[in-house]
Parts: C-alpha cells; sequence; structure tokens
C-alpha cells in the first residue's frame, strides 16, 4: 500500500516538475529584452545634445506645438507597426530615406512639398529651423535604433498557462490539501482546462507549416484593389508567367514599370510608395518581398497546369485578391484542401487534345456512367503527381 | 540452364556466399559505432519516457507558439527574356577538356546549369553521352578550382597579373630567350587562331601539345604509311567484322560515345535485322569491349605485334602485299585471317597499342582489305589527339639544361601522366618564369609562379572541331563563378590584343566559316549554328590513297619483352580517364563495370597468378619495388599480366582527388620518347590488406535466369533461343485479383542486353538527375551505395576466360509490387501510370520495402547525406549544392529512395504537351538514363500506345521480365543478349 502511494507521489513530482519545466521555458520567451541606450555622435556642423532628441521626440509626437491646426506628425506617421492599413509611410521608413539626406531636403519636404497631397497636409505648419533640427535628430535616432519593440501579444498563452495551473490547483487539491469536499467539482474543472489544453495544442499543431490568413506587411505598400479592382488590371497582365511556367512569378520591376513609368503619383499614397519603385528600378535595387502563399519544398505545383490547363480562376485558390489592399491566405493550402477540389472539381478533358488517350473515361462520360471527370479520376490524388 | 556467376569465390567448390554472421556483425557494429559509449546508459525507464513525453509536449507548444520563418520573394529587376522561375532552358554548346569530347545540351534552371545531354543535332556521339561527359557538371562547382589570379602565391588582379606576365615576356623576347606554350590537343579553330596570334607576337615562342594519353603511335603510323600524320575516322557501323587489339574503343578509346553509337547499329535486332556484326576483342585486361564482344581472345601485350604479324602476313599473301619476316606465330591466326578475307571490305582491324610498328601493321591490314574506302576514313580524320610525345621527351631535357625561358601551361599535366613526372617537376623548376592557365589546380599548375586561370568550359565562349568537317560551338551557359579569364583572351591580350573571348570567336567565324555557306546572312548564321551548337561545311574528298610498303618493311620482328616476366599493362578506367576529373566525387563513386570497385584503382591479378603469387583479393602488393596498390583477381585477365588503371594517385588536385588509389604511370617506359602503355614489372606482397569498396556481391541474385542469352544461329532458327521460359512461365501465371487495367497511359522500359556495353553512363545520369548522394569508400563498403541504377555485371563459363554479361537494374516497377503489399505507411503505391510511387514525406523507414523487393533496388538514407560533415562532397558546401536539381527532393535521412522512372520528366513532357493541346508522342519523355545510352540499349514509352518503341520491343520473342516467375508484374523488360559466336 505504501508502496503505491509513494508511486502515486513520485509520479506527480515528476509531473509537476514537467509542468515547471514548461512554465519556467515560457517564462524566459515572454522576458522582453532590454535594449541599451548609446549616445552616440552624429558628425555635422552643430552637434545633437540629449536635449535636442527630447524636444524633437515631444515635437513629433504633438506633445509642442507644431503650428496652428497642425496635427503631430505621429497622428499620420505611425512608429510601431499596426494592425490596420495606413497609406501614409511610417516614420521609420520616412527616418531612414531622410538619414542620408541634408536638413535642407528634410525641412523642404515638411514645410514646403512638393506633391499636392503633402501640400495639403502639410498646410499648417510652422515650424523654425531649430524645430525642424531637432526633429531630425529624432527620425535619424530612430532609423538606428528601430522602432520601439512590440510587446508580445500573450493572451492565448496566458490563458493556455492559466488552464494547466487550474489543473495542477485542481490536483494538488484533490491529493494533498482536500479543501473542497465534492470531488466532481474537481473533475469537472480538470476535464474543461485539460479539453481546453488539448484543443489548443491540436489546434497549433495542425497548423504548424500552414499560414492561413498570413497577412504580412509588404516593403511597397502595394494594393492589389487598387490595380485589379480601380485600375481593371489583368492578373495575368503582372503574373503572366502563370500561365506556362511552376511559379506564379512575382513580377519584375521592370512590368511595374510599364506603367509607372507614367504613373508617378498614388491616389493614397502619394509619391512616397512609387518612388520606392523607381528608386529601385533605377539605383539597380532588389525589391524584397514578404512571400504570402508558400508551399512546403516537398510539394511540386505547377501554376501552369491549373491555370492553362485546368482552366481556374485565380480567385479560387487565392481568393478575391482584387479586394484586398494588403494581400492575405484565404485557404490553409493543406493536402485535404488540395485533394478536396482534385476530387470534386469538374475538368474540361473534352477539349484538350492530351486527354483523348484516356479511352476509357471518355467512354465512360458518354455512357453515362460518371457524370464529369475530375482531376482524381486522372491520378490527380496520387503521391507522385505532386511528390518527387 | 548456364550457370552464371558473379565472383571468382563462386566458382570454387564448397563456396558459401559470404557467411551470414561476418555481414550480421558488420552491420551492427556500424550501427554501435555510432552510439559509442552511450549504449550503456540506453536502458530506458518509465521516467525517461515520462520526461521525453514531457519534453517532447513542451516543444511541440514551443513550435507551434513560433512565428512562421519570413520568406522572402525577389524578383528580377528586369526579366531576361530567357529565364523563367520555374523553367528550365537549354543552351547547345560542347564538352572537350583534353580527353574526351561531346557536343551537348546544357539544361538551365533558374540560372544554374544543371545537367548535360548530347546534343542530338550533332553526327559525332549524337544523344549518347560517356559517364564522365555527364559528370563534368559537377566540375563546375568544384570548390578546389582556381577562381583568381596568383602571382607568387598571393591573389592577385588581372591588372597586376597581366603587367607582370606582359612585362616578363617583353624581357625575354628581347633576349631572344626561347619560350614554351605547352597545351593538350587544341581541337578549337578559334583557340588556334588565338595561339597563332600570341606566336606571331613572341617568336621565340613554341607551342607543343601534350596528350595526357598518347596516341602517337597512331598518329606516327599513318605518317609513315600515308604520309599524313593523324587519327582516321572509323565507321564501326560499316563494319561486319572487327579484330579489336586491346582497344577498349566502347569504353575510353577516343570517341566511347560515337562509336557505341555506330556499334550498336549493326546489334540491333529488333527492327527486323537478321544480321550482327561481329566483334573479336584480343585482350590482357578484362574491357567493356571484351565484355561486349562476341569472341575474345586473351593475349599478352608483348604478343600483340607477333600475332599482327602474322595475320598480315596471312592476308597479304592473298591478297598480294609484301609479306614480311615474321617469327611464327603462339596461337593458331589462320582463323582470323579467313573470316578477314570473307569480309574484304567490310573488316576493321585496330589496336590500342602506341607503338608504331604495330600500328603500322594494322594499317598494312586494313589497306589490303580495303577498309579505307568503308571503315576507316582518312579524309574526316579525328582531331583529338594530335600531341607529339618526342617533341615533348625533348622539351624535358631542353628544360633541364636550362635552355628554355619560359613556361606556358594550359590544361596539362605531365607531372601526374607522363613516366618520367618526377623529372618533369624538377626541369619545370629550372624555367625562371611559368605561368599556367589551367582551370583547375592539378600537380603541374601548382609549379608554376603566376596562375592565369581560364573559365570552367560552362563558362566560356569557343569553338571545336572534333573531326574534320565537324564545328562545334560552345557558349557560356552562367556568368564566371570567379575572377577567371578565357584562356584565349588572355593569349589575344598578351599578343597585343584587347578583345574578348566573344567577339574574337565572332570575328573569327565571319571570317573564317561564313563563307563555307551562301544561304543565311552572318547574324542568322551565326544564331543558327549557336542554337543547333553544330555546323558541317561541305567537304571534299582528297582521292585515292596509295600505301608506303617501305613503312611495312621496316618493321622488326623482335618482341619487346622477355617472354618469361610478369607483363604490365596500364589502361584508362571508365570513370577517371587519364585522372583529369579525379576531384569529381560521382566519378570516384561510380564502380569499375567490370571489377566493381568504387574508390581505388587496383591491380589486376588473373586467377592462376593469383594461386601462383598467394595472391587474393584486397591484398597490398608491390609492384616494381615502389608502388603499392591492393590487388584484385580478375577473372577473364590474361595469365602474366597485370593491370592497372591510371589517373588514380593525384598529389594536388582537390580533396576527393588527392589520396585515392596510387599513380602507376610512372611505372611505364618510354620507346624514344613514346608513351607505351605496357611493360614488364614484379609483384610482390607487402603482407598487409587493403579493403576494397567492392559492390560485387552485394545484392547478388543468387544465380537464376536473369541473364539470357544465345547464339546468332540459334536466333536465327528460334527468335525466342534462349528465352524459352518465359513463354512457359507466362503461361503460369494466375492471380485471384482483379486485373489492374491502365487508362491512357501505362509507361514501361525496355532494355536491349545486346547493345548494353556497361559504359555507365546512365548510372552517372542518374545521380545528376536526380540528387543522388556521394556517400564516400567506408559506406561503399558497409553495401549502402545509394545509386538508383545498379549496373549488374556477371560471369559465365571458363573462369579464366569467361563470357561477360551486364545488366542494368533500376526499379522494375511491378505491377504487383511486393514492396507495396508491406509498406505500414503506405508511402509507396501504385500510380495510375504504372509508376511505383515512393512518397518520401510520408516514409518513416522501417526497410519492410527494401527486404520484400526481389530486385533489391531500393537505398536507405542511412545518414543525412547533406550539410553533414561526414560526407564531405558536394552536397556540404554551398558551390557543390548547386548543381541539385530543383525538381527532386533532397531525400533526409531515414526514407527509402529509388528509381522513379524520372516522374519529373513525365510530368514536364505531359504539361508540356497539355499546353500546347496534343498527344503526347512517342519517345518524347526521356529517362536521364534513356537520354544518356550511347547505343540506345534503353528505351521508355507508352505501353498502352501499340505504336511505340517500347510496345513494340515488348512484343519482341527476345522480351523477358526479371524473376518473372514471381508475378511482381514488372515493367522493365530485358531484350535476350545475342552472341555472333562463330559456328
Amino acid at each position: 500500500m505504501l508502496k503505491s502511494i509513494l508511486t502515486a507521489r513520485e509520479q506527480l513530482t515528476c509531473f509537476l516538475k514537467t509542468v515547471s519545466g514548461i512554465l519556467i521555458l515560457f517564462m524566459f520567451m515572454s522576458v522582453p529584452s532590454m535594449y541599451a541606450m548609446d549616445d552616440e555622435e552624429i558628425s555635422g556642423e552643430t552637434i545633437p545634445t540629449k536635449e535636442d532628441l527630447k524636444i524633437g521626440e515631444r515635437l513629433f509626437y504633438g506633445l509642442l506645438p507644431l503650428g496652428r491646426d497642425a496635427r503631430s506628425c505621429a497622428s499620420c506617421h505611425h512608429v510601431s507597426s499596426l494592425d490596420t492599413f495606413n497609406w501614409n509611410p511610417s516614420a521609420i521608413e520616412i527616418a531612414e530615406v531622410y538619414k542620408e539626406k541634408t536638413q535642407e531636403a528634410f525641412s523642404s519636404v515638411i514645410m514646403d512639398p512638393v506633391t499636392s497631397k503633402l501640400s495639403e497636409v502639410h498646410a499648417g505648419y510652422d515650424l523654425n529651423d531649430e524645430q525642424l533640427f531637432r526633429l531630425k535628430v529624432f527620425m535619424d535616432t530612430l532609423s538606428e535604433e528601430g522602432p520601439p519593440r512590440d510587446k508580445p501579444v500573450i493572451n492565448n498563452l496566458l490563458l493556455f498557462i492559466g488552464m494547466i495551473l487550474l489543473i495542477l490547483i485542481a490536483l494538488a487539491d484533490l491529493i494533498a490539501f482536500r479543501k473542497l469536499k465534492y470531488k466532481l467539482i474537481h473533475m469537472i474543472v480538470m476535464l474543461a482546462a485539460g479539453l481546453f489544453v488539448v484543443k489548443t495544442v491540436a489546434h497549433e499543431a495542425i497548423a504548424i507549416g500552414r499560414s492561413l490568413d498570413y497577412e504580412p506587411s509588404q516593403p511597397i505598400k502595394f494594393s492589389h484593389y487598387i490595380h485589379a479592382s480601380e485600375n481593371k488590371t489583368d492578373c495575368l497582365y503582372c503574373h503572366s508567367i502563370a500561365e506556362h511556367s511552376q511559379s506564379a512569378g512575382i513580377p519584375s520591376a521592370n512590368v511595374c514599370m510599364n506603367c509607372h513609368v507614367i504613373v508617378r503619383e498614388g491616389t493614397h499614397s502619394g509619391r512616397w510608395e512609387i518612388n520606392k519603385l523607381v528608386n529601385a528600378y533605377e539605383n539597380d535595387l532588389l525589391i524584397k518581398w514578404i512571400r504570402v502563399h508558400a508551399l512546403p519544398d516537398h510539394v511540386f505545383f505547377s501554376h501552369a497546369q491549373h491555370v492553362t490547363v485546368g482552366n481556374l480562376e485565380c480567385q479560387e485558390c487565392h481568393g478575391e485578391v482584387e479586394q484586398m489592399t494588403k494581400v492575405r491566405q484565404v485557404s490553409d493550402f493543406s493536402m485535404g484542401w488540395c485533394l478536396d477540389c482534385h476530387r470534386t472539381h469538374e475538368m474540361n478533358v473534352l477539349d484538350n487534345q492530351f486527354y483523348s488517350m484516356y479511352e476509357q473515361l471518355h467512354e465512360d462520360l458518354k455512357s453515362g456512367k460518371i457524370k464529369f471527370a475530375t482531376a482524381d479520376m486522372l491520378g490527380g490524388s496520387q503521391c507522385m503527381k505532386c511528390h518527387y | 540452364m548456364k550457370k552464371y556467376w558473379k565472383s571468382i569465390e563462386e566458382t570454387k567448390p564448397g563456396y558459401t556466399p559470404e557467411p551470414e554472421e561476418i555481414y550480421e556483425k558488420k552491420e551492427k557494429g556500424a550501427i554501435l559505432d555510432l552510439l559509442e559509449d552511450k549504449v550503456t546508459e540506453a536502458k530506458a525507464s518509465r521516467r525517461d519516457f515520462l520526461k521525453l513525453c514531457g519534453y517532447s509536449f513542451t516543444l511541440a507548444s514551443l513550435a507551434s507558439s513560433c512565428e512562421r520563418p519570413i520568406e522572402k520573394a525577389i524578383p528580377y529587376l528586369i526579366k531576361p527574356e530567357v529565364s523563367t522561375p520555374g523553367k528550365a532552358s537549354y543552351y547547345a554548346s560542347s564538352f572537350y577538356d583534353g580527353d574526351d569530347f561531346s557536343s551537348i545540351i546544357v539544361k538551365v534552371r533558374d540560372g544554374r546549369p544543371i545537367k548535360i545531354e548530347g546534343n542530338k543535332l550533332c553526327p559525332i556521339g549524337g544523344m549518347g553521352t560517356t559517364a564522365r561527359v555527364q559528370a563534368s557538371i559537377l566540375g563546375l562547382y568544384d570548390q578546389a578550382s582556381f577562381r583568381e589570379p596568383i602571382v607568387e602565391g598571393q591573389s592577385a588582379s588581372w591588372d597586376m597579373a597581366d603587367a607582370i606576365v606582359t612585362e616578363k615576356l617583353a624581357e625575354i623576347a628581347s633576349r631572344k630567350g626561347r619560350m614554351i606554350l605547352l597545351t593538350p590537343t587544341i581541337i578549337s579553330p578559334s583557340q588556334t587562331d588565338a595561339i597563332n596570334r600570341f606566336l606571331q607576337r613572341h617568336q621565340a615562342c613554341e607551342w607543343i601539345q601534350y596528350d595526357s594519353v598518347s596516341y602517337s603511335g597512331i598518329l606516327d603510323a599513318n605518317e609513315r604509311v600515308f604520309s599524313r600524320r593523324l587519327v582516321p575516322f572509323y565507321r564501326f557501323d560499316k563494319a561486319e567484322l572487327i579484330l579489336s587489339f586491346g582497344a577498349d574503343f566502347l569504353g575510353t578509346w577516343l570517341m566511347p560515345a560515337e562509336f557505341s553509337k555506330q556499334f550498336a547499329v549493326n546489334r540491333t535486332l529488333t527492327d527486323g535485322q537478321k544480321t550482327l556484326s561481329r566483334l573479336v576483342q584480343f585482350e590482357s585486361r578484362l574491357s567493356i569491349t571484351g565484355a561486349t564482344s562476341d569472341q575474345r581472345v586473351q593475349i599478352k601485350p608483348s604478343q600483340e605485334k607477333s600475332i599482327l604479324l602474322n595475320i598480315y602476313n596471312g592476308v597479304a599473301e592473298k591478297l598480294g602485299g609484301p609479306v614480311l619476316n615474321a617469327l611464327p606465330p603462339d596461337m593458331d591466326v589462320s582463323g582470323y585471317v579467313e573470316a578477314l578475307l570473307e569480309s574484304k571490305g567490310k573488316a576493321l582491324v585496330l589496336s590500342c597499342s602506341n607503338d608504331p610498328e604495330v600500328q603500322v601493321l594494322v594499317n598494312g591490314i586494313n589497306y589490303l582489305l580495303d577498309s579505307y574506302s568503308s571503315t576507316i576514313d582518312l579524309d574526316q580524320p579525328i582531331l583529338l589527339k594530335q600531341g607529339d610525345d618526342r617533341r615533348f621527351f625533348e622539351l624535358i631535357a631542353e628544360m633541364e639544361a636550362g635552355s628554355i625561358e619560359a613556361l606556358l601551361t594550359y590544361q596539362v599535366n605531365p607531372v601526374h601522366n607522363h613516366p618520367l613526372g618526377e623529372r618533369i617537376a624538377e626541369a619545370i623548376g629550372k624555367v625562371p618564369f611559368n605561368i599556367s592557365l589551367s582551370h583547375v589546380p592539378d600537380e603541374t599548375s601548382v609549379l608554376a609562379d603566376y596562375i592565369c586561370p581560364d573559365h570552367h568550359y560552362l563558362e566560356s565562349w569557343g569553338d571545336a572541331e572534333p573531326v574534320k568537317g565537324v564545328l562545334c560551338l560552345c557558349q557560356p551557359v552562367i556568368r564566371p563563378l570567379g575572377n577567371t579569364r578565357q584562356f584565349s583572351e588572355s593569349l589575344l591580350l598578351w599578343a597585343g590584343m584587347d578583345q574578348s573571348a566573344h567577339v574574337h570567336l565572332k570575328d573569327f567565324w565571319e571570317k573564317r566559316f561564313f563563307n563555307m555557306q551562301n544561304e543565311l546572312l552572318f547574324s542568322d548564321f551565326w544564331n543558327k549554328c549557336l542554337q543547333s551548337g553544330v555546323f558541317e561545311p561541305p567537304q571534299a574528298s582528297s582521292g585515292r590513297l596509295t600505301m608506303n610498303s617501305s613503312a611495312l618493311l621496316a618493321v622488326s620482328v623482335l618482341d619487346v619483352f622477355v617472354e618469361e616476366s610478369l607483363e604490365l599493362s596500364v589502361y584508362e578506367g571508365i570513370a577517371l580517364g587519364s585522372g583529369r576529373q579525379a576531384n569529381n566525387p560521382w566519378l570516384q563513386e561510380l564502380p569499375d563495370p567490370i571489377a566493381k570497385i568504387s574508390w581505388d584503382n587496383f591491380v589486376s591479378v588473373s586467377p592462376e597468378d593469383a594461386s601462383d603469387l598467394g595472391i587474393a583479393t584486397a591484398d597490398e602488393v608491390l609492384l616494381d619495388g615502389t608502388l603499392i596498390l591492393p590487388a584484385y583477381v580478375q577473372p577473364g585477365q590474361a595469365r602474366g599480366v597485370i593491370s592497372v588503371a591510371m589517373g588514380y594517385g593525384r598529389r594536388t588536385g582537390g580533396k576527393v582527388a588527392e589520396a585515392v588509389g596510387g599513380n602507376v604511370v610512372p611505372l611505364l617506359v618510354l620507346n624514344e620518347g613514346i608513351r607505351i602503355y605496357q611493360g614488364a614489372t614484379s609483384v610482390s606482397k607487402t603482407g598487409k590488406t587493403h579493403p576494397l569498396a567492392l559492390s560485387q556481391t552485394h545484392h547478388s541474385m543468387e544465380g537464376r535466369a536473369l541473364v539470357r542469352e544465345t547464339t546468332m544461329s540459334e536466333y536465327r532458327e528460334d527468335p525466342a533461343a534462349g528465352n524459352e521460359m518465359h513463354k512457359k512461365i507466362q503461361k503460369h501465371l494466375v492471380t485471384l485479383y482483379e486485373e489492374v487495367a491502365f487508362d491512357g497511359i501505362h509507361w514501361g522500359m525496355a532494355i536491349d542486353l545486346n547493345k548494353c556495353t556497361g559504359c555507365s553512363s546512365c548510372v552517372i545520369a542518374c545521380q545528376a538527375e536526380n540528387n543522388i548522394p556521394v556517400i564516400g569508400k567506408q559506406e561503399v563498403m558497409n553495401r549502402r551505395i545509394m545509386h538508383w541504377i545498379r549496373l549488374d555485371r556477371y560471369f559465365s563459363g571458363d573462369p579464366s576466360n569467361p563470357k561477360v554479361h551486364f545488366q542494368p537494374v533500376m526499379c522494375q516497377h511491378c505491377d504487383n509490387a511486393p514492396c507495396e503489399n508491406v509498406c505500414p505507411v503506405a508511402a509507396t503505391n501504385h500510380s495510375n501510370e504504372g509508376i511505383n510511387q515512393m512518397a518520401y514525406i510520408r516514409c518513416i523507414g522501417t526497410k519492410y520495402c527494401i527486404n520484400n523487393c526481389p530486385y533489391k533496388v531500393r537505398r536507405f538514407n542511412w545518414f543525412a547525406y547533406v550539410n553533414n560533415q561526414e560526407f564531405d562532397y558536394h552536397m556540404n558546401n554551398d558551390l557543390g549544392k548547386m548543381v541539385l536539381n530543383p525538381d527532386v527532393t533532397v531525400r533526409e535521412r531515414g526514407v527509402v529512395e529509388k528509381c522513379s522512372f524520372c516522374i519529373q520528366r513525365i510530368q514536364e513532357a505531359k504539361l508540356k504537351a497539355k499546353l500546347e493541346d496534343r498527344t503526347l508522342d512517342d519517345g518524347e519523355v526521356l529517362p536521364a538514363c534513356a537520354e544518356a545510352c550511347p547505343s540506345g540499349a534503353i528505351v521508355f514509352g507508352n505501353l498502352n500506345d501499340s505504336e511505340s518503341e517500347v510496345a513494340r520491343r515488348y512484343k519482341d520473342p527476345r522480351n523477358y521480365f526479371l524473376l518473372e516467375e514471381l508475378h511482381t508484374l514488372p515493367t522493365v523488360g530485358y531484350l535476350t543478349r545475342v552472341r555472333n559466336e562463330k559456328v
């Protein structure tokens, strides 16, 4: 008897050890890293002081007046990344571009901008040279130090840990403290919390390697809505190689320049975003887009097969990209998702000569044995059609 | 049934096929080695289990809470028209490294050349290639190559190197000091032009061509007999009877890919032809040509001359040529003389001997037999070998005497491949100014104080004239990977012409070849040549030949060697050849097709000599008291002769090349400056053993009717001769299961064993196409070789002169596959196109399929062969990994892999047909092996299409399947071997 209790205790300690191990690991993960601030001398005529930086920061956030009816810089040029889409260039982007430029250029773009949109929004500013200098000091510092770090979102994680704690407390009460009389309560609490934990783990585990709803910010605020809906550009105008290659291809800058050699100012973004493209094109700089739709390396997928042979609309897999300002992955691109379509989607085997060799299939279609052909009937759900 | 055996041990009474115990110990030992001292700790308790559970739980939750890695998609700024992401481009170019030539098509994916194919538009070689040409793509990504100019051991800029070189050359020229430009045979007309311009500028410079394997004998003999110093072009497709003395023309001799193609023409029985050519091979070592021959006669190298002399006299007596003095022959040659006379005008005699007198006799026989009007073409000579051994020999003395002030070497390595290598190295040291223009470091180029590296051939512009009248272009398929410069560009610059190789080539072609046609404008002409890779200007015939019989009369009667001593014959191996590509791990791991040994050269000893000398396979032996090599008891080796492959034992040349094998060339002797690849030697045992990476007995098929063969006379009576059991077995194949019908496509392959020569080109082509890893000597010894095609070699008959059979075995894609039923996770299953599929991502590595495969064609990834320091070959560095085919998964540790019928090519071809709205053509889908096969032994296609070549071959009565009695229903058919034996 004694022995068995000991084993139970041993088991408990072991379990507790494991769980505490998990907790400690999580704690390490969520400790925010501290960044040391160093004052570095900025070469130039005037050496900026800490005072300059402080006042510059206040000016930027609108804590000091900028002029009559003038909005703070931060109200349009956000510093940290945003959840919502914002056409205005972020403070970091501006800081990086103007880091290399002179004070005069910086001052003139605030006080005396060239483009119509900028002149409109910057109209109320009344800043003197010293204030402008301090603003630039702040911006330069920002470009060096980068944006303030986001606080990690830990709601789900906290809930997850909380549930584990709840189970532990229930267990501890059940075995050691015995404060609650009714064991049913322990059971219900443990069951509910356990279910939540299992569900979270399963959900997260299935999502490994998949990226449904992935919606990264791109280096250029390229809007498919503006290009494909407002200006009615065909998908295949830019992604032309999708018709004959595996890859759909991110269009090269020269394709963009077909239009943007003339179109230099956007309705929403002014010149800022388009200038990034022109700058890259003219100075041989690469545009490093963030890839949204990515299949694992062991999947061989061909756009040509689906777009040209299968006659699928882009939207069937990618969703209504023409309505998106920021591209989001709307399908999970899992194997089950692929196979669903292969098994249910009607395939036109009559118009392509290639399929004429599938005699049995054509017979079955004629005789009405099958209503329509699917990719599956041609072997479209077999391993080596996609994995080799 | 004939008894087939795979190694000499099997023929001995009381042979047991490798004791099981030893095998198991080896296997276990290898696994225990990995665990080392951890073995004792490996007692897992319940606690450990719980701990593991905890950790894995933690890791899973951590992994799931992690952000996905940000992947960038970076497009071109301005997309070149020819390069589309995800689509391959193909360029015609030419391969020539001083030894082999091939007109090629290079496959380029996303800017990276990844595969080489033969150029079917080129009349030389056509679609077939040799293993070495296939493997040369890896040389582009060789880490050992020179990537920038080196001045006195320090990296330098081109400006600096050029300044020094031009200054020094000018200074030497002003003193009228002698300079030497030493190159291999230059077959490029434009390069020759650049060299001539350089020579014009530097009058005191002399150009010497030096071949790594000398063919001086043939050159000199033709000069003596026909006053034309050249190697004639041979026409094996026109020959009914071929007498070859040691010439391994299907493996290494001159142009093996072209000769295999020609030879296959008269070995075809599938298109209704009822005749075969007859090949009689006289040789001392067992070559693949000997293995393919209809009759193989074992001779010692020293007997060759007297046999030829007697054959000559026999022919001359009948046909009225001058009869020479001859010693009585060791063997009766009258039968051969008769056969030759019978096929007068359609006979071909050749010899690999480098003794001009032997070649004079060969010429004499061929001349009397009227071969020069049919099977030998002197008007369109082979230009690959023009080296002058005698001039080079004189050069050594001149360098030693200090009379040479500057030496420019380019792609030559006499320090390694000349018998006087050591002396040459010292002599080169006496030359004050020594520049190398080679692309790779080797024993000769590292002696240079100045290295001005050439591009790799895939980075170069150029042309080639391998055979007179066939002009091939060579174009770059990638930007130079290093700061190198083309050979001709360097020479032109030093000659005072600042012109790029591209401009020079184009100008040269406009001046020289453009006016040989009058249909096109130059730009069209140029583009057309560049696209097809070949230009064939019309050729004029030079009229009738006359023989200078005084050369024949000058042939001496005395034999060179004393009969009693052991003789040595040195040959080019299939894999390494002269050793130029020794740093190529694919070639090092390619097993010799006869001995099945990789990662070594070895001393082949005949079974009789071995028992006389007490030598066993893997014993270390001392040759001539200087060279230690492992011995290998080779059935079919002539008694009294030992053979060793050259090309091994490199001291410099990269980490793969170094310390593999030993260099046998220093044991050779010179005859008036000409390298003679045979001589006397002595052998003694050292008492040690040297383990050999033998794949001889592994995957043994235990003596079942795998290779079926017959003779020509039997075949004429019954085309199914030798294959009678096929019908019998077919009758007995019954099944309870419903037969599977393949709608549309049913892929199948057919291999004509009558055409397979064992050249191993398919093995390397498959390796290049399918990202097959190199695993190194130790792992090959552990029986884990990864090649998807196993080139089985069987012996039959008399062990001292056996018949040899080759059989390439890849996955048989059985329609009733035993492997599929046993996979617990359904990672391997059958496709609707008849392909035995393998999903690596699904495989959990139980290896049940490997155990249940009767053909043993499945391979297991025992280790991660990528990014693993233990397997430090091309897959362990970023440069080498550029050769990987992006359309094929690189397999990870713990999964099973095997031939997929090149599914990526099938998918690509199908898609192409769909996009073009048409049906698939027969022969459109070509797996890498079928494409590379120089003799066209392998065909692939749709069995459902009754018109396809593969379906027609399946109907041939010669067709059979491996182990068909098991009712596995393979879709790889084999056609019986038919030997044209003398009745």
